[in-house]
């Protein structure tokens, strides 16, 4: 199955690229460690384009009645397994702790990041906190690419955890047990696609004292942390645009020695960069030069474009993979 | 706080990337929208240039995805159907599944569904081998296309401003399809020309 993807990839390179012969086999066997790599690390490889033909022996006629049946009597909870749960079973008043909601996919289907791509919806989350807690941004780890038949989606197969920080006010009574509340809805899709959505609650205790990590939590939160994606200050982002095409500048020394083939942009608002084009990555003095499709479905000016830069073999020695990017962008 | 350490050291200045198949010859708003010839239900040919002189709705379907049900079993897409084609509007669905994938249907399964739903668009048009629907760049299911009586696409994207499955988003949806219907019935401009359509992926 492994050797399958690769060798799909390799052929897509081929015809895709028509380019020199060396260069070819050059990218033939880069890819194929990067997709070593995704097969080893990543849960569902990137650049890994899934056989379509075992795709449709999937989609049996068994599966498409188990999902309907599952989208009539509500029982999608076979689906996805949702839990919510945090780093910490306890908060200090004016401290924070970080809360995970973990989905697990059954094998095959997959849930949406916050672009989904060509369809799809994004996961959400929505938290009911007592008074005087808030929530912080919901943190993605970065995401796999789908591709079924002409469409690509980017989500997150078998498994994912998805963070928020949750800030308690000064004035929360130590000793107190507290219940934290999360309304979690999806969309999860294997050929076909049905929503879901779950409500979660856990309570932790308000105490005076730093409180420990829970001990069974911590790999998972780990394991997770690690593919959220980095901002670096020294990371400089902008973009030019025309009616075709937004092109991407990143200054930063470290870029100039990624390996092109071994990246992907995903900008992180839908509709605005074509999920299916092909992106060019070039090495520049500075760093990096990213030439994106704009999407056909366009309809705004768009003032700055935010995005996740994804290199499957990492960004340096410490397994980082994915570096936010946050570029302002001005007309050609 | 995590210190980067670039230790890679590659040195090619090529460009890779994903390459999805196809659907990036995106039909041009203000241009001749695509030709097309399919069959019916009833097994009737229909062609886009059987309808010059009227303005034409094509509506992506799969009576089986999630995001088709919201706006059928409320009703809310027969009584558009019902609307818009009282004003003369000629109202297509379009089926591109292809056999034994989620929304293919027999033609007589397709006449069965209608009563069933008291459908009222104008025809159901079968495209099980996606011809069209690909020709169009359909991405999902509902999407919506609308054609002046000239011929010329006036808008494409979502069927409103609420991509969710939940029939209670119906309320206070910005209906974009409707809009374009309107404009385009009353000589005026498009104001919302394209949007990102959300659905169900069609099963091509």
């Amino acid at each position: 199955m492994k050797l399958k993807r690769i060798l799909s990839i390799s052929m897509t390179m081929t015809m895709t690229m028509a380019r020199k012969m060396a260069m070819l086999m050059t990218i033939a066997l880069a890819m194929s460690l990067a997709a070593t790599v995704a097969a080893s690390e990543l849960s569902d490889g990137l650049n890994v384009r899934a056989n379509s033909s075992s795709i449709n022996q999937a989609a049996g006629p068994g599966i498409i009645a188990m999902a309907a049946e599952s989208f009539k009597t509500g029982g999608e909870e076979e689906l996805v397994k949702a839990s919510l749960l945090t780093e910490t079973g306890a908060v200090t008043p004016g401290g924070s702790l970080l809360a995970g909601i973990r989905l697990q996919m059954e094998d095959g289907w997959y849930v949406y990041w916050k672009n989904p791509g060509d369809s799809g919806i994004p996961t959400s989350v929505s938290w009911n906190l007592p008074q005087g807690f808030t929530a912080g941004e919901l943190m993605w780890p970065w995401p796999g690419i789908f591709y079924t038949d002409s469409f690509i989606s980017y989500g997150y197969k078998e498994e994912v955890v998805l963070f928020t920080e949750l800030m308690a006010p000064a004035d929360a009574g130590t000793g107190s047990n507290i219940t934290l509340s999360a309304s979690v809805t999806w969309l999860v899709c294997k050929d076909i696609c049905i929503p879901g959505s779950a409500e979660l609650s856990e309570i932790v205790r308000v105490t005076d004292t730093r409180p420990d990590v829970i001990s069974e939590n911590r790999e998972l939160f780990d394991r997770y942390r690690e593919r959220l994606p980095v901002s670096i200050p020294e990371l400089e982002a902008s973009a030019t645009e025309d009616t075709r095409t937004i092109v991407l500048n990143l200054k930063h020394s470290g870029l100039k020695n990624a390996d092109v083939n071994n990246l992907v942009f995903y900008c992180s608002e839908e509709g605005i960069v074509e999920s299916g084009a092909e992106q060019y990555f070039e090495v520049t003095d500075h760093g990096l030069r990213i030439m994106l499709q704009k999407s056909a479905f366009i309809n705004k000016e768009i003032s700055t474009l935010k995005g996740v830069l994804f290199n499957a073999g990492g960004w340096g020695g410490n397994g980082m993979k994915a570096l936010s990017v946050t570029a302002v962008l001005s007309d050609n | 706080m995590k210190k980067v350490l670039f230790l890679f050291s590659f040195l090619l200045a090529g460009a890779l990337l994903v390459n999805a198949a196809g659907l990036n010859d995106d039909p041009v708003i203000g241009e001749p929208a695509p030709a097309f010839t399919l069959t019916d239900q009833y097994g009737n040919e229909h062609s886009l240039s059987d309808f010059t002189g009227k303005t034409v709705i094509l509506e992506w379907l799969n009576h089986d995805c999630p995001f088709v049900v919201k706006y059928y079993r409320a009703g809310e897409m027969q009584r558009l159907q019902q609307e818009y084609t009282a004003k003369d509007v000629i109202w297509l669905s379009v089926i591109s599944s292809a056999p034994g994938k989620q929304g293919y249907l027999e033609p007589e399964e397709i006449i069965n569904v209608n009563e069933e739903k008291s459908v009222h668009s104008t025809a159901v048009l079968i495209d099980a081998d996606g011809t069209v629907g690909r020709a169009y760049g359909a991405r999902t299911t509902p999407h919506m296309y609308v054609i002046d009586d000239g011929g010329i696409l006036r808008y494409n994207g979502a069927i409103d401003d609420k991509p969710t499955a939940n029939a209670a988003d119906l309320e206070g949806a910005r209906v974009y399809a409707a809009e374009a219907l309107d404009a385009v019935l009353a000589g005026n401009e498009v104001e919302v020309k394209t949007t990102r359509p959300y659905g169900c992926s069609v099963k091509y």
